[in-house]
């Protein structure tokens, strides 16, 4: 689904954050991307969810090479990868309910389309009444939550997540856990960054570790 | 609690939000520019019209001076010329004018000097006929056979002085409103690019979850509709306020100059359109502006 090979990426001349990172991520299936700080996790999403394109290396999405697609392909590949960003990235003038349903606007929906769809995925998250409260009312567990929402009211089939659990309690981040099992249970390939082993322990998933830019793959045991 | 019970939004919100995109000044660049737009699309509408009226009184009339000529008696070329003139195609009518009407034509440059000592000349008052072309100079030439010593003026001298110089100051106005429209445009350039800049995080939120360069430059360019129709209205409005406060104002000889503060009906369709134009021109532009942006930076 989503391939990577000898990928290598720096920022305008700086040194080389990653370095000849390859791996291949199962369509269905649930993965970690462990590392210190500073180990290159952000970059690497960052290349996966199209935001940056690699210096060297190929890196192939749904049986596409990322280098060949023209840059009016990219919103079409992009709608296919739902992101939590590790500072959630929720627009501040928007209520919960509008910045869950911003990928289903984009697509041009009109709301009456989409209205029971976002209630019902904010129910799911246990925001259904807090709907059209705006983030700065918002705890932090709860805006990441609207975040998760957000990645996957389009349902897409790919779910990216950075740092989800770093900035609530360990009883939230157990719960958010939860939520990605069951999204991934479903049929959603999940990448998940974090630095929370117990996180990692628990979910007995595959994990790709990186450090210092390369990447070597560990825990075996295939999420079921 | 009370946030939870936070109403639901009567439209959905605007994807960028309304404030800190400098958006205030621009309106008031925008209203400025429609002001100065409406005043010189009112000279220009005014210049052209006050022409149309100069030129229909004057070319509706002509007259034919007769000055005395030795051995004949100016009574004998007056009815002579008179004969010539009524026998003439394109003439509805020919009126010889009284010494006292001559002598009320002189008074600007005489005065009240007694002008029975001086050779007056006699004129006769020429009404043209609209609806029949008049073929001067086979006048001229008739009327100076039957009387030597009269002139036909149909006034195209001053005519031709008067259409040349209200087209020159309908060109200059036209000129000036493609400079006041070049200049909008390069504002909401700015505008666009500025609130963009400031708006840099929801770009980039738009961006990864795959909104398109051109859903983007749809929610811009109908801010700029709005912001630029509003702008338009308000110096369509400041324009009518100080055409109004002038026509209140004026009672002396520049009430000559009515007709370019107070335009007809007609002209007011085309100021109305100072406002559609500011709207079209902001949204056009944003539209160009933010798709160039989008497309250095996606």
């Amino acid at each position: 689904m989503i391939r990577f090979e000898n990928v290598a990426m720096r920022y305008d001349g700086g040194p080389e954050i990653l370095r000849d990172v390859s791996f291949e991520l199962e369509p269905g299936s649930l993965t970690f991307l462990t590392g210190p700080s500073g180990a290159g996790k952000t970059t690497l999403l960052k290349l996966v969810f199209l935001s940056e394109r690699p210096v060297r290396g190929a890196i192939s999405m749904f049986g596409k090479d990322v280098a060949r697609l023209r840059r009016g392909a990219l919103p079409a590949l992009r709608r296919q990868i739902g992101v939590v960003f590790q500072d959630f990235r929720l627009l501040d003038h928007l209520t919960a309910f509008e910045n869950v349903a911003l990928p289903l606007r984009i697509q041009g929906m009109p709301e009456r389309a989409y209205r029971e769809d976002v209630e019902e995925i904010l129910n799911w998250v246990g925001l259904g009444e807090r709907m059209h409260a705006r983030p700065a009312t918002l705890s932090g567990g709860e805006k990441q939550r609207i975040a998760i929402a957000r990645a996957v009211v389009a349902r897409p089939p790919v779910l990216v997540a950075d740092e989800p659990t770093g900035s609530i309690d360990p009883e939230m981040g157990a719960r958010l856990m939860r939520l990605f099992v069951e999204l991934n249970k479903l049929g959603t390939t999940v990448l998940i960054a974090t630095h929370d082993r117990s996180l990692v322990d628990n979910a007995k998933a595959r994990e790709l570790r990186l450090f210092a830019g390369r990447i070597s793959q560990a825990g075996g045991a295939r999420w079921s | 609690m009370e946030l939870n019970e936070a109403a639901r939004p009567a439209r959905p919100t605007p994807l960028f939000p309304r404030r800190g995109g400098g958006e205030g000044a621009l309106f008031g660049v925008m209203a400025i520019m429609s002001f100065l737009a409406c005043l010189t699309l009112a000279l220009a509408l005014g210049a052209a019209r006050l022409a149309e009226t100069w030129e229909r009184g004057l070319t509706g009339q002509a007259t034919v001076q007769i000055l005395e000529t030795p051995g004949i008696a100016l009574e004998v070329q007056v009815t002579a010329a008179l004969e010539v003139l009524n026998a003439t195609p394109g003439i509805a009518s020919a009126r010889v004018m009284s010494a006292a009407e001559s002598a009320e034509l002189l008074k600007p440059w005489l005065g009240d000097a007694d002008l029975s000592a001086v050779p007056v000349p006699a004129l006769i008052a020429v009404t043209l006929d609209p609806a029949r072309p008049l073929d001067a100079d086979a006048l001229r030439a008739r009327l100076s056979a039957a009387a030597p010593g009269a002139s036909f003026d149909d006034h195209s001298r001053w005519n031709a002085g008067l259409t040349a110089a209200s087209s020159a100051i309908g060109w200059g106005a036209y000129a000036i409103l493609a400079l006041i429209a070049l200049a909008a445009s390069a504002s909401v350039v700015f505008a666009a690019r500025a609130a963009l800049q400031a708006h840099r995080d929801v770009v980039d939120v738009l961006h990864m979850t795959g909104a398109r360069a051109a859903f983007i430059a749809r929610e811009v360019q109908w801010r700029f509709f709005m912001l630029g129709g509003w702008a338009g209205l308000a110096g369509l409005a400041g324009a009518a306020a100080l055409a109004g406060a002038a026509l209140l104002a004026a009672d002396g000889p520049e009430a000559a100059f009515l007709p370019m503060l107070a335009p007809p009906w007609r002209d007011l369709v085309w100021l109305a359109a100072v406002p559609a134009a500011a709207a079209a021109i902001a949204m056009t532009t944003a539209r160009l502006a933010v798709s160039g942006f989008l497309a250095r930076t996606a």
